[in-house]
């Protein structure tokens, strides 16, 4: 990590280079890779982690090594669908 | 003898945050315990609302207005925090609520709050996306909206500048207290950190603490459910709510389907500033379980799409739910605790945590400097449920 450029993109949905992670971290501090994502919409794009989670992660791992917590949560829909589709499944399906 | 008290804050949400700002602010030495991530509990599972529209006109709504003030310099003079003032909308479901909505329009300007009612032309003209048979709604001026998570961090930021000590991931396990006043806390680590004065600003797990010390609060968790869209067109750049949400959040009867009232299912919109939207809302007692429940989620989105049959078409990319500390008479708790001298409260926002941040903030270093606080204190006492039991429900 510490050799990458600050030009390096780690989520193209967002469009979030880790420049702008590092600056994140330095000025808000965040403790937890959680945080760092509501702070920077890192991994909160149309894939939700889907292309990103594996480059995230090793971030997390590399800047919160001390927290256990360092995996992004998963949550419905898990995968984007149209809000009209959305409301036509069926409540069994899950 | 030291000439302002050392403080510790309980809780790094936007609420602990605030008073960690403002106490900072004036010059006190604070030390703020959060048991987890900065506003990692409710302040980064909500949205951003910073409301006079659903306020009780009166107290409710010049609470809210002051804090509306408030924020609007802190929007200036923090870092940015994706704050802005587009005003909020009610749109009406039915007929029956027009002459509801105008009484509430006529009420608020009496106070001297900047609404106004539209009609069938003026609703649909400031809202072109709304579906065809909504009857009317009204405009609050003054309400704003900010990036909830950013904002609490900037408080943060800001408190440390002014020499805050901030302590995320250590809990507070116990209150201590000597011949009957407040000594310090005790860490989960088993640390001992003695100050003068504790303000505890937990929300929903601000019981946990006080319950020991005898002290019984009554918040509960109200469990609230919002939908994020993908990045995309958006219905407007304002929040807008149905009616009906009004009547929900006050526990009021409503006319809708049952199974919304089951839920306190009601239509909240938000645009934010990174191109999507969010859709709420439900309010639920089913204790602390913060997992979007598919069913809610369902019935949010065909909400929605009854307003903005548009939406039908946009895309859902992700779901979550918070924890919403709610109080018997939707009033937070900002309150000296009597019994027990150097302690403080701080907690049961509801819905209005983000909003009422900031007089919150400043309410609590005027009750920690023994200030004036030229605000009734008497409806934020902490010991009002029990003096008056259940006989004072919301109007």
């Amino acid at each position: 990590m510490p050799t990458h450029n600050d030009e390096v993109i780690l989520c193209r949905c967002e469009g979030i280079t880790l420049g702008q992670v590092r600056a994140a971290v330095q000025q808000l501090q965040p403790t937890s890779l959680r945080e760092l994502k509501l702070v920077t919409r890192l991994g909160m794009g149309m894939c939700q982690g889907r292309v990103c989670r594996p480059i995230i992660q090793s971030v997390g791992q590399a800047m919160f090594q001390d927290r256990s917590e360092t995996r992004l949560a998963y949550q419905i829909p898990t995968r984007p669908v149209s809000f009209g589709d959305f409301v036509k499944a069926d409540d069994d399906y899950e | 003898m030291s000439s302002s008290p050392t403080v510790i804050i309980v809780g790094g949400g936007v609420i602990g945050a605030s008073c960690a700002y403002y106490l900072s602010t004036c010059g006190i030495a604070v030390d703020l315990f959060e048991a987890g991530d900065i506003g990692g509990g409710t302040s980064s599972r909500c949205d951003g609302n910073i409301l006079a529209i659903d306020k009780d006109p009166g107290f409710d709504s010049q609470l809210a207005l002051q804090s509306q003030n408030l924020l609007a310099d802190l929007a200036q003079a923090l870092g940015p925090m994706e704050y802005r003032q587009p005003g909020s909308y009610l749109v009406c479901d039915n007929r029956d609520e027009i002459p509801m909505a105008q009484q509430w329009v006529a009420m608020q300007r009496s106070q001297g709050l900047d609404f106004s009612y539209l009609d069938y032309r003026a609703v649909h003209h400031a809202l072109p996306d709304l579906a065809e048979d909504i009857p009317g709604g009204l405009y609050c001026a003054s309400d704003a909206t900010v990036n909830p998570l950013l904002y609490t961090h900037r408080l943060i930021e800001a408190a440390r500048d002014q020499g805050a000590r901030i302590h995320a991931h250590q809990g507070v396990q116990q209150i201590l207290t000597t011949g009957g006043r407040v000594a310090g806390v005790r860490l989960e680590s088993g640390e001992t950190v003695l100050r003068d004065m504790v303000v505890v600003s937990t929300g929903i797990w601000a019981p946990r603490l006080l319950d020991p010390l005898g002290l019984s609060i009554p918040i509960r968790p109200r469990k609230g459910h919002l939908l994020v869209s993908a990045r995309g067109p958006q219905f407007g750049g304002a929040k807008v709510m149905e009616f009906g949400y009004l009547m929900s959040k006050f526990g009021q009867e409503r006319i809708a389907p049952s199974n919304l009232v089951e839920h306190g299912i009601a239509l909240v919109y938000e645009p934010t500033m990174s191109h999507n939207f969010l859709l709420g809302s439900s309010r639920e007692f089913v204790g602390e379980d913060t997992r979007p429940n598919p069913h809610v989620a369902r019935l949010i989105a065909q909400r929605a799409i009854r307003f903005y049959p548009g939406m039908a078409h946009a895309t859902l990319m992700r779901t979550y739910a918070g924890l919403r500390p709610f109080t018997p008479d939707h009033f937070p708790i900002v309150s000296r605790v009597h019994p027990m001298p150097g302690l403080f409260i701080a907690a049961g926002h509801e819905g209005d945590g983000i909003g009422l941040s900031a007089i919150t903030g400043k309410l609590m270093s005027d009750l920690v400097l023994d200030r004036d606080p030229k605000v009734d204190m008497r409806l934020l006492q902490w010991d009002r449920f029990h003096k008056e039991d259940d006989d004072h429900a919301h109007p």
